[in-house]
C-alpha cells in the first residue's frame, strides 16, 4: 500500500486553528494530523475526512476553554468565570444602589426624562418619517407634480409654483408615452353633500382613474374597483367606499354592494368597499385624512370639471432610477404643454406626504439628543461625585489584586443597571409623551395615526440605554479606577482629587452649554409665535361665527337660483336675535381655500404684465361682518345693478398694481371683461400669518354665483352658542344643504399657528428641562463640594474668614466653569443658528436679546441652585470640624 | 488536597494516561490510550482542556519537540507529570479505591 499523502480538510482545520487560539493551534492540528495519517493509512481517505471533521467540530468549544484556562494558568487560585464573575456585579451594584436610595432615584428619574423624551419623540420621528407606505413595495410609489417657472415671479403661486397639478388632457398625453412607469393614476378631492339618512354633511369624495388600485398594489376589501370602461362624462355614476363609511353608515353590512349614496343629489351605485387600512390622503387638499367615497374619474356629475386638476401618483418600473424617470417625465410633460417653461418633478410619495413635518421634526429631534446628553452629563456627574466616598473601597480592592479592566467592569455594571432602569421609567415617560404629542398635534402633521410605540421603538429604546448608561458610566469609572490605591488609604478623610475637581468643572461647563443652546432655540421660537400672536390679520376674530354652505349643482343649475337661495339665507340669518352682520366670501381667510386669477392691467406698458391675483366673490355686508375697513371710494351696494362692472380692490393690489396712484376708476380685464375700481378696502392675511397679504379683488355674488360660499356673522355675545339657531335657519331655507365649517373666526387663524404653537410648546418644554437638569447638576456638584471641604472651610472661618471669603472660595470654581459654560453655549448657539433661522419669525436667532435673555436666565437659574450650598458653608461650626478632626 | 484541586473524571484519565505513557505522552498518544483501555473517545480539544486544568493546578509542564514532518512540520508538546501531579494521582486513587472498597463491603 502506497504512502497516502492527502491531507486533512482545509475547512475543518481552519475551524480548530481558529478555536485553539495562535499559541496553541499548531500542537493541536499537529496532533490531529498525525493521527489522521493514522486513519487514512487503516481505513478510506473518505472515512478519514469524516473523522477529522468530527474531532474539530467536537473540539472547538473546549479548545476555546482550554485557551480561557490556559490564560489564567498565572494565577493560583481558581478565578470565578465570566458569567459568575458579571453576575456578582450586578447583584453588587443592586446593593450598592439600594443603599443609596437619593442618589438612585435622582439618577434614575434624569434618565427616565432623557430617554423617556427620546423615545418619544422618536416614536413621531419613526411613524411619520420612517415607517413605509401602506402600500406593498411602496418605496416604489412616486408623486408627479407639474412645474411652471413663470409663477416664481407671481405674488400668490411663488411657493406653488412646482407643485402644481396635472388636468386629464395632459396626463393622458404624458402617461401614454412613457416607459419609467408600471402605471400612472390620477385622483382629486372635492366636496360633496351626502343626502339620505339623517343630516346632510359634507363629505370628502375623491375621483380616480381605474388603474390607481394596480397602481397602489392594493385590492377593494369587497365587490370590486372601477373599470376602464367607466370613465368619463355620461358613464354611469359608481362608487367606492372607505371601510370606515361602510361601518359608520352601513353598520358593515355585506350586502352593500348595489345599494346607492346620495350625493350632491345624484344617485351613486356602491361597487366596492376598500380595504380598512386604506389611506391616500391629497397633498395639496387642506383636510388631511383619506376620502370617504371614491368615484370614476369624470362621473362627478359637473361638481368637478372633467380636465380640470389632479394629483399624479405613478409606481417605478422596478430598475429604473428616480432621477432618470424625473428625465422622460419632465421631457414628456413639456411637450405635452407646448411651453418650455413648463415640466415635470418626481418626488417619493412618502417624501411629498410628509415634506412639512421633516424640518420641524428635525428640530425637535435636535432638541431632545440634547437633553438626553444633558441628561447623561448630569448622571455622569452624579456618579463623579460619588466617587470620592468610593475610592477607599476601591483602593481596598485594588490593594487586593484586582485589575482596572475589573474594576471599570464592575462600574460599567452599575452604570447599565442605572440605565436600564431609566430606560424601564423613561418607557412610561414614553408613553405618556406619545399620547400626548399625537393628542396635541396639529392637523396638518401627516400621518400622525400611524404613530404608536412598537418593537421598533422599544429597540431604539433598549439602543439609547446602552448609548446612554456608556456615556455616562464610561468617564465616572475610568476616573474612579485611575485613583491611586496609596495615596487614597493613606488619606484620612477623603479630599477631592484635583483631577476629579476639574472633571466636575468640565461636567458643568458642557451642562451649562448645551442648556443655552436650547434655552435659545426655545426663546427664539417663543418670540416668534408671539411676534406671529401679534400680528394683525387685519379681520375681527373674537365674535365673528363663520360656515360653509355648497349648493348641489343639479337643483342649483341657474346663477339666479342661486342668488335666490343665498338672498333668502341672509335675510333668515339677519332677522336672527344677536347678529350684527351678515356677509359671504368664496374664500375666508385662514380657511385653507384660495382663488387666483390673472388680470390685465389697462394701460400697462410691457405685454406680459398679467399679474396673478387673489380673487374673491362676497356678498354684501362681508366688509362689516368681517371689519374689514374701507380705505378709499366706496363699496359695492345691493342696488348697483349686476352688469355694472364695479370692482372693490385692496391696498396690497393697489400697491402693486397703480404703485403712487390713486386707483380709483382703473380698470383691470378678468374673466373677459373690464372691471372698474370704485373701492380700496383694508389688506387682510390669507392663510399664514407670516406671509404678508397678497394683491385681492372682490367681485360682488350677483356677478359670479358662486355655488360654495362661507358665511360670515358678526354676533352678540358667544359665537357658537348660537349654532343652533344658524342651524335651524339654514335648514329652513333648503333642508338638504350640510352645515359645514362652522367656527369662530379666532379658533381659525389659531389653528393657522397650530405648527408653531406645538413646536414651541414642545421646545420650551425642553428648554424648561435644560434648566432643571442643569439647577440639579450645579445645586448636586456645589453641595459636595461644600461637603468635601468642610474641614478647610472650618479653619478658615475658625482663623477669622468673613462671610464673603467663604462664599467666594465656594463658588469660584463654579463661577468659572459656568462662565466657560456659557461662552461654549453662546458659541454653540451660534454655529446651530441657520437650523433655527427656518422658525423664527420677527426676530434673529442670533439677536443679542435672545441671547442675553438665556444667560441671564441660566446664570440666575445655576447661582440659584447654588445658593443652599453656599448658605450651609458659612454656617460651618468651626468648633465642631475641629472636634471632628 | 485543598478545595479546588480536587480532579475531575477526564482529568484523572488524563493524568492516569500520562503518568503511564512516561516520556511519550502527547496529544495523541494520551488520547490513544484512553480510547485503547476505556473505550471512550474524546476529542482532542477535550484532552487539551483537560491537560490545561492540569496544568492549572501545576500536576503537569510541557515541552515542545522539533518540528515533525510527519504532523506537517509540527512540533508535538510533550506532557510530563510532576511531582504534585503524581502526589495528586495517588490521592485521588487511593481515596477513590477507599470509596469503593467501602461500597463493596456494605452492598452484598
Amino acid at each position: 500500500m502506497t504512502r497516502n499523502l492527502s491531507v486533512p480538510p482545509r475547512l475543518a482545520e481552519w475551524i480548530v486553528r481558529i478555536a485553539a487560539g495562535r499559541a496553541e493551534a499548531d500542537h493541536v492540528l499537529g496532533d490531529l494530523r498525525e493521527e489522521f495519517a493514522l486513519h487514512t493509512e487503516t481505513t478510506s481517505a473518505r472515512r478519514a475526512g469524516a473523522w477529522y471533521w468530527r474531532q474539530a467540530i467536537s473540539s472547538a468549544v473546549p479548545l476555546i476553554r482550554a485557551r480561557w484556562i490556559s490564560r489564567h494558568a498565572n494565577h493560583n487560585s481558581r478565578r470565578p468565570d465570566n458569567m459568575d464573575s458579571i453576575k456578582a456585579d450586578f447583584a453588587f451594584a443592586v446593593r450598592g444602589l439600594l443603599r443609596r436610595p437619593i442618589f438612585t432615584v435622582v439618577a434614575v428619574l434624569t434618565l427616565a426624562l432623557g430617554i423617556g423624551t427620546a423615545t418619544a419623540i422618536f416614536t413621531i420621528v419613526d411613524g411619520v418619517l420612517l415607517q413605509p407606505l401602506p402600500f406593498a413595495r411602496g418605496g416604489q410609489l412616486v408623486t408627479i407634480w407639474q412645474t411652471d417657472t413663470t409663477l416664481r415671479r407671481q405674488a400668490t403661486l411663488r411657493d406653488r409654483w412646482n407643485r402644481l397639478w396635472f388636468t386629464y388632457p395632459e396626463y393622458q398625453q404624458w402617461s401614454a408615452a412613457q416607459r419609467s412607469f408600471s402605471g400612472i393614476a390620477l385622483y382629486g378631492d372635492q366636496q360633496m353633500a351626502m343626502t339620505g339618512a339623517g343630516d346632510p354633511v359634507q363629505t370628502a369624495i375623491a375621483t380616480a382613474t381605474p388603474n390607481l388600485m394596480s397602481v397602489l398594489g392594493t385590492h377593494v376589501a369587497l365587490g370590486r374597483w372601477f373599470l376602464p370602461s367607466e370613465v368619463g362624462t355620461g358613464s354611469e355614476r359608481l362608487a367606492v367606499i372607505s371601510s370606515e363609511l361602510w361601518q359608520t353608515r352601513f353598520g358593515g353590512d355585506s350586502g352593500v354592494v348595489g345599494r346607492s349614496i346620495m350625493l350632491d343629489d345624484n344617485a351613486f351605485r356602491i361597487v366596492g368597499v376598500l380595504p380598512a387600512d386604506f389611506s391616500l390622503s391629497s397633498l395639496t387638499s387642506t383636510t388631511r385624512g383619506s376620502a370617504s367615497v371614491w368615484i370614476p374619474l369624470g362621473s362627478d356629475g359637473g361638481g368637478q370639471r372633467f380636465d380640470s386638476s389632479y394629483e399624479a401618483i405613478g409606481r417605478l418600473m422596478p430598475g429604473v432610477p428616480l432621477d432618470a424617470a424625473a428625465v422622460e417625465i419632465d421631457r414628456l410633460a413639456r411637450a405635452a404643454a407646448g411651453r418650455t417653461e413648463r415640466g415635470a418633478r418626481l418626488v417619493p410619495r412618502l417624501e411629498a406626504e410628509t415634506a412639512s413635518a421633516r424640518k420641524p421634526l428635525g428640530l425637535l429631534s435636535a432638541g431632545v439628543a440634547v437633553l438626553l446628553l444633558m441628561a447623561c452629563v448630569n448622571v455622569g456627574m452624579l456618579l463623579l461625585g460619588e466617587a470620592p466616598s468610593r475610592a477607599a473601597e476601591i483602593a481596598t480592592r485594588r490593594a487586593l489584586g484586582a485589575s482596572t479592566s475589573r474594576i471599570v467592569r464592575q462600574l460599567l455594571t452599575e452604570s447599565v443597571v442605572l440605565a436600564t432602569l431609566g430606560g424601564i421609567a423613561g418607557v412610561f415617560v414614553a408613553f405618556v409623551g406619545v399620547r400626548l404629542l399625537v393628542a396635541g398635534a396639529p392637523p396638518g402633521m401627516p400621518r400622525m395615526d400611524n404613530v404608536a410605540i412598537d418593537a421598533t421603538t422599544l429597540a431604539f429604546c433598549a439602543i439609547a440605554v446602552l448609548g446612554t448608561s456608556l456615556a455616562f458610566g464610561l468617564v465616572p469609572a475610568l476616573a474612579a479606577s485611575g485613583t491611586d490605591a496609596n495615596e487614597t488609604l493613606r488619606a484620612r478623610s477623603g479630599t477631592v482629587g484635583r483631577r476629579q475637581r476639574r472633571l466636575h468643572g468640565v461636567a458643568i461647563s458642557l451642562q451649562v452649554a448645551m442648556a443655552l443652546v436650547l434655552l435659545v432655540g426655545a426663546t427664539v421660537l417663543t418670540r416668534s409665535l408671539r411676534n406671529l400672536n401679534a400680528v394683525d390679520s387685519g379681520v375681527r376674530t373674537d365674535d365673528v361665527l363663520t360656515l360653509s354652505v355648497t349648493l348641489p349643482s343639479s337643483r342649483y343649475a341657474t346663477p339666479a337660483a342661486v342668488l335666490q337661495y343665498y338672498d333668502a339665507l341672509g335675510e333668515r340669518l339677519a332677522a336672527l336675535p344677536g347678529v350684527r352682520a351678515v356677509g359671504a366670501t368664496s374664500s375666508l381667510p385662514f380657511s385653507g381655500r384660495n382663488q387666483t386669477t390673472s388680470v390685465e392691467v389697462e394701460g400697462a406698458q410691457s405685454s406680459d404684465t398679467k399679474p396673478n391675483v387673489q380673487r374673491r366673490v362676497i356678498r354684501p355686508g362681508y366688509f362689516s361682518a368681517m371689519g374689514i375697513p374701507l380705505r378709499a371710494g366706496r363699496l359695492i351696494e345691493r342696488a348697483e345693478s349686476s352688469d355694472s362692472a364695479a370692482v372693490v380692490i385692496d391696498e396690497a393690489m393697489a400697491e402693486r398694481l397703480w404703485p403712487g396712484q390713486s386707483p380709483l376708476g382703473k380698470r383691470v380685464k378678468a374673466f373677459g371683461g373690464w372691471l372698474t375700481v370704485v373701492g380700496v378696502v383694508g389688506s387682510v392675511y390669507h392663510g399664514r400669518l407670516d406671509e404678508p397679504p397678497r394683491p385681492t379683488f372682490y367681485l360682488p355674488h350677483w356677478r359670479q354665483a358662486t355655488r360654495q360660499m362661507t358665511i360670515v356673522l358678526r354676533l352678540d355675545g358667544d359665537p357658537p352658542s348660537h349654532t343652533v339657531d344658524v342651524r335651524r335657519a339654514l335648514w329652513s331655507v333648503d333642508a338638504s344643504i350640510p352645515m359645514t365649517g362652522v367656527s369662530t373666526m379666532a379658533s381659525r387663524v389659531a389653528l393657522s399657528l397650530s405648527n408653531e404653537t406645538y413646536r414651541t410648546a414642545l421646545l420650551d418644554v425642553f428648554g424648561a428641562a435644560a434648566a432643571l437638569l442643569t439647577a440639579v447638576g450645579v445645586f448636586g456638584v456645589t453641595a459636595r463640594g461644600v461637603s468635601q471641604r468642610r474641614r478647610e472651610l472650618g479653619i478658615r472661618i475658625a482663623l477669622g474668614a468673613e462671610r464673603r471669603a467663604v462664599v467666594r472660595v465656594v463658588l469660584r470654581e463654579q463661577m468659572l466653569s459656568i462662565a466657560i459654560g456659557l461662552t461654549a453655549g453662546l458659541l454653540a448657539a451660534l454655529a446651530t443658528s441657520p437650523l433655527l433661522q427656518e422658525f423664527a419669525f420677527g426676530t434673529k436667532p442670533t439677536d443679542i436679546g435672545t441671547m442675553l435673555a438665556a444667560v441671564v436666565g441660566l446664570t440666575v437659574t445655576s447661582v440659584v441652585a447654588a445658593l443652599p450650598a453656599v448658605r450651609a458653608a458659612t454656617r460651618i461650626d468651626p468648633a465642631a470640624v475641629i472636634r471632628d478632626a | 488536597m485543598p478545595k479546588g484541586q480536587y480532579l475531575g473524571e477526564l482529568e484523572l484519565l488524563v493524568l492516569s494516561a500520562v503518568s503511564l505513557l512516561g516520556n511519550d505522552a502527547y496529544g495523541v498518544t494520551i488520547r490513544r490510550e484512553i480510547d485503547g483501555r476505556t473505550g471512550r473517545e474524546a476529542p482532542m480539544g477535550v484532552i487539551y482542556s483537560a491537560l490545561a486544568r492540569l496544568h492549572q493546578k501545576g500536576y503537569v509542564t510541557f515541552s515542545l519537540s522539533d518540528p515533525l514532518p510527519m504532523r506537517g512540520g509540527r512540533a508535538r508538546k510533550h506532557v510530563r507529570l510532576t511531582a504534585a501531579g503524581s502526589r495528586a494521582l495517588r490521592t485521588s486513587t487511593e481515596g477513590l479505591a477507599k470509596m469503593l472498597n467501602l461500597r463493596l463491603r456494605t452492598t452484598p
